[in-house]
């Protein structure tokens, strides 16, 4: 007697594996984006922590005490130990600068619309800080729909005691 | 003409191989999820960034003593003061204090003993978004003697500092 197998489980059984093969490659086409995604996530975020570090860190060190422009998307900031630091963005190649740390943003980020500005509000005291240097550096991916990885950075001070006049950040984005 | 009573095997080979497959993989797809899920959090609580706009509130409030002696009076026995407007009446400096949250887009600040057991309990019965009361449940519980922030963003990220 010989084994076999009818024609009717041979249709059956490759319906089945056709079937469960498309399942398994859409499985494996949604995980490799997944990735993909989380991989960029996380690189846009780890830079949005050194670079919001970088800036915080000397500003909460160091007393600042002017902002001068050192060209074309770039300002110095100047602290009150004679140090200072460089602030640049280089639109053509998608760099971001703070002092001495400088990073390339992944492929299809950009940054948007940078602010650098001072804001003042009434107090009653004039020992109390009246004054904030704002810096907002927005940063975008294609692929990652309207969310924000940049920055904000806000240094408090006090209008009273020295003034910080920022000057012409222009912005190419 | 003898029929032939052999039954064939491989429907049976097909399907078993199938279940085997279709097991690991729905197993790695939920491995894959949880760490999807590790990752939203580690994006949208106590970022780097948030938590430096949250110092500076902090050190904002501590600086004026007057403003944190307020704060700890008006909480008593309640589980959170909520001061997101900046009350003119707990600060002195309160104009600044709107340009604080105001710059640092800032939507929520609630001001609360360190310990928030109790307000994990009570705080599905308030107003705030869903997001909200998920990371007040996240917090870690201590049961120092000290005071907390916790504030959420525009962006829908949150983060917590302690004084």
């Amino acid at each position: 007697m010989k084994k076999g197998f009818t024609t009717v489980e041979l249709i059956v059984s490759f319906s089945l594996t056709m079937v469960i093969v498309v399942f398994l490659f859409q499985i494996v086409i949604d995980l490799k984006k997944i990735y993909d995604v989380d991989l960029l996530k996380t690189e846009l975020l780890n830079k949005q922590s050194i670079i919001s570090d970088k800036i915080n860190s000397s500003f909460n060190e160091k007393q600042l005490i002017d902002i001068s422009n050192c060209g074309e998307n770039c300002l110095n900031f100047i602290y009150s130990d004679n140090s200072s630091d460089i602030l640049k963005i280089d639109y053509n190649e998608n760099s971001f600068q703070f002092g001495s740390y400088k990073t390339i943003l992944p492929d299809d980020s950009y940054i948007s619309n940078p602010r650098i500005e001072t804001v003042h509000s009434g107090t009653f005291y004039q020992y109390s800080d009246n004054s904030i240097l704002l810096i907002n550096i927005p940063i975008y991916n294609d692929y990652l729909k309207n969310q924000n990885y940049g920055i904000t950075v806000i240094y408090r001070y006090n209008s009273n005691e020295f003034d910080l006049n920022v000057p012409e950040f222009n912005d190419s984005s | 003409m003898k029929k032939n009573n052999k039954k064939g095997f491989i429907l049976a080979e097909t399907i078993a191989v199938s279940v085997v497959i279709m097991t690991s993989l729905v197993i790695v797809y939920t491995q894959f999820s949880t760490l999807n899920n590790s990752y939203k959090t580690s994006f949208e609580y106590n970022n780097v960034n948030n938590l430096y706009l949250v110092n500076n509130l902090r050190n904002f409030i501590k600086t004026d003593g007057s403003d944190f002696d307020n704060l700890i009076s008006r909480l008593g026995e309640n589980e959170y003061i909520d001061i997101t407007s900046c009350p003119n009446d707990i600060f002195d400096e309160y104009l600044y204090c709107e340009l604080l949250i105001e710059n640092s887009n800032i939507k929520t600040v609630l001001f609360t003993n360190e310990d928030i057991s109790n307000l994990k309990n009570i705080i599905d019965n308030t107003n705030y978004s869903q997001n909200m009361k998920n990371f007040i449940k996240k917090i870690n519980n201590s049961t120092q003697n000290s005071k907390r922030l916790i504030v959420g963003f525009n962006d829908d990220t949150y983060a917590t500092l302690l004084f």
